[in-house]
């Protein structure tokens, strides 16, 4: 009987041990690939076309310039193309996100969540990600995406103060990169469904996307694919990073 | 005196074509005014019966909780308010509970932004007496825990049938999006403004798809046995409800009062992060319905401007006629004068007839729009369409004519028409009886 009891302890010993291990191991690869996503040591300015498709409507191009410091957790993105979306800008210091109107010459506040002009791209995607500030990471396995080999990692959120309670994210073995995210809403209903199609290295072991597409998997047929045009990592003035210079832009 | 009113009266068609001329001005003004005075009562009476039976109570709370800072919108631990009312009102009152989101719906590659509305069908029932079903029942909305009722232009919109399900997803009063799904078990039309485009659901329903606790409310509307004084049962009531831990207050302005009406979760705002509060403000109907009053008083302004008109030509036109009447009767004067008449009875003579004939024609022209009254609103039928339907009961034009407007109408154009006959009747009674009688016209 002892030693019925001393082998359940065991188990559940190991259980734990490796229970917390895997836990452990599921930050450490959600903070390895931070770490590549984020360049807290370059500022970055980028031009993004956006094209998102709706089935039955004609394609909807959109073309943004954004200028980010993840230092500082700042960026500020501002609208070029159409020309009824010239002048409008975002301007995002740490939680805090101001959507510049130029009609009305007034700065809405939105919080992180908000989508870039009505598109299927969240702002936040555009900034630092400080993913484990907001979710316990757990992996669930792996799995093959296209060619590539992934670990699947299930992110449940800490409170419901974000937009989807739950996310999977497919970080790709070879360099840790990730390759597809899966948004749940809090009833596990799947949401949008983001694929990193290319990266280009900006620094040493730093990485931007270059092509991404997102689906919303709610609305069967609408999609909107951002490829980057150009990157650059000239130092920004800090001036960038103010509501003045999204007032100033849209004159 | 009797004399010559009666010969005032005599007098007023001497000159028939001169007194229906001037008479019809009185009969049109009288018949506008009449119109314009139903037609804003009317408004009025149908949007508050209209707002009152589905979308607001006498007394209507709706409120935010601030934790740490973060505010959220809704009532929180909404059965110590309901507690509060019996305590105060006793059974004299029913307070209900309704649970408001918006959220987005998904069908067939469309998508719509709606305005969910979750009632407890148990107690909740003024909704079923507003709408005309299409298809499907009430009875199947009540059996349903997830069904839902949609217009017919929500449905027409989104290719929506009966019994078809769909998911619906929305950004909770937390920020995260939760997603649930529906069951369409009826298709109707409503006449009423405030039901038109809503998609009625189950209270419990909508609050767990809020990832909400079960205590909390979007709002409570509170119904009195006797429908008056709200402002002072009001009164009554905030005392109570800061001994149940909550700080309540009226409404800061007119718009403030309609928020009340209009709230819907999810919305935050941060406050500091030592603010802990349970916050309501409770409004009456008389305050939601003020933003109408303003709207009320700009179409009777307008009404106003155009008898304003109306009313002087007539003053013109008295004036003249007066003129042109004592020129032709001024040796009938003359000869009053002669045989002992005062200046003041025939002044009173001259203006009494102006009065008898504005009395005949005003009480023509209120007769008569009471009768137009009377037959838009029972006989012309219109489709109860946006905000038309604001002015409609039923598909018909509610026109309330009063008895204080027929009153305010009849005073104000016969004390207009002696007022403005005084001064040429005033003239005429003057004279003096050898200098008209010598008069040759």
């Amino acid at each position: 009987m002892k030693q019925i009891i001393r082998s359940i302890g065991m188990m559940g010993l190991f259980l734990l041990f490796t229970s917390g291990s895997w836990a452990q191991d599921a930050k450490s690869l959600i903070q390895q690939m931070e770490n590549k996503i984020n360049v807290e040591a370059l500022d970055l300015t980028s031009t993004f076309q956006l094209v998102q498709k709706k089935s039955g409507e004609a394609d909807r191009v959109l073309r943004l310039k954004i200028f980010r410091r993840d230092l500082a957790g700042r960026f500020t993105i501002l609208f070029q193309y159409p020309d009824s979306e010239k002048g409008k800008g975002y301007t995002r210091t740490g939680d805090d996100l101001y959507l510049y109107l130029p009609s009305t010459r007034e700065f809405v506040y939105r919080n992180r969540k908000d989508d870039v002009g009505s598109s299927d791209v969240r702002t936040d995607l555009f900034g630092k990600q400080d993913l484990l500030s907001q979710y316990e990471p757990k992996i669930l396995g792996t799995e093959k995406i296209s060619k590539f080999d992934t670990t699947v990692l299930e992110l449940n959120a800490k409170s419901l103060d974000v937009s989807f309670p739950i996310q999977k994210w497919y970080i790709r073995v070879s360099d840790g990169l990730p390759m597809k995210v899966e948004n749940f809403s809090a009833s596990r209903t799947l949401l949008r469904t983001v694929y990193y199609v290319d990266y280009k290295e900006v620094g040493p072991g730093k990485f931007l996307f270059t092509k991404l597409m997102s689906v919303n998997n709610l609305e069967k047929g609408q999609s909107t694919l951002l490829s980057n045009l150009e990157i650059s990592t000239s130092k920004i003035p800090d001036y960038t990073f103010s509501q003045a210079f999204l007032e100033e832009q849209s004159r | 005196m009797p004399y010559y009113l009666n010969m005032a009266f005599k007098n007023v068609f001497r000159q028939k074509k001169r007194s229906v001329t001037l008479g019809v001005n009185y009969f049109v003004v009288a018949l506008l005014l009449l119109l314009i005075f139903s037609f804003s009562e009317g408004v009025k009476a149908n949007f508050s019966g209209n707002l009152i039976s589905v979308a607001a109570g006498h007394i209507t709370i709706s409120g935010e909780t601030i934790t740490k800072g973060k505010t959220l919108l809704g009532i929180a631990d909404y059965p110590s308010v309901i507690q509060a009312f019996k305590d105060e009102f006793g059974e004299s009152v029913t307070v209900l509970a309704r649970y408001k989101l918006t959220s987005t719906v998904y069908n067939r590659g469309f998508s719509k932004s709606l305005s969910f509305q979750g009632l407890d069908t148990s107690r909740d029932l003024a909704l079923k007496d507003q709408l005309n079903f299409l298809t499907g029942s009430w009875e199947s909305f009540v059996q349903n825990p997830n069904g839902v009722l949609i217009s017919r232009v929500t449905a027409d919109y989104l290719e929506l049938k009966q019994d078809d399900e769909l998911i619906i997803s929305t950004r909770t009063r937390f920020g995260a999006f939760n997603t649930g799904t529906v069951k369409v078990v009826g298709i109707y039309e409503s006449a009423n403004y405030f039901v038109q485009d809503i998609v009625v659901s189950h209270f419990d329903f909508l609050q767990s798809l809020d990832l909400n606790d079960k205590a909390s409310a979007s709002n409570l509307f509170v119904y009195f046995d006797v429908p008056k004084s709200f402002a002072e049962k009001r009164a009554l009531i905030l005392p109570r409800l800061e001994a149940a831990g909550y700080i309540a207050s009226k409404p800061a302005s007119d718009g403030a009062a309609v928020s009340v009406v209009a709230a819907a979760s999810p919305q935050y705002k941060m406050l500091g992060e030592d603010i802990n509060e349970k916050r309501l403000t409770v409004a009456t109907v008389d305050e939601v319905i003020s933003l109408l009053s303003q709207a009320q008083a700009a179409v009777n302004g307008v009404g106003l401007f155009l008898a304003s008109i109306l009313l002087f030509i007539i003053a013109i036109s008295i004036f003249i006629n007066m003129r042109m009447t004592i020129s032709d009767r001024i040796q009938e004067i003359g000869t009053l004068r002669a045989i002992g008449t005062d200046v003041k009875d025939i002044i009173l003579m001259l203006v009494a007839e102006n009065v008898f004939l504005s009395l005949v024609f005003v009480i023509g022209g209120l007769m008569t729009g009471l009768l137009v009254v009377f037959g838009v609103s029972n006989f012309l039928t219109l489709p109860p369409a946006g905000v038309l339907s604001l002015f409609l009961e039923k598909g018909h034009l509610v026109l309330v004519p009063t008895i204080s407007s027929l009153l305010t109408i009849l005073v104000t154009i016969l004390t207009f028409t002696a007022f403005f006959s005084f001064f040429p009747a005033r003239h005429g009674g003057k004279v003096k009886a050898a200098v008209a009688l010598g008069t040759v016209y």
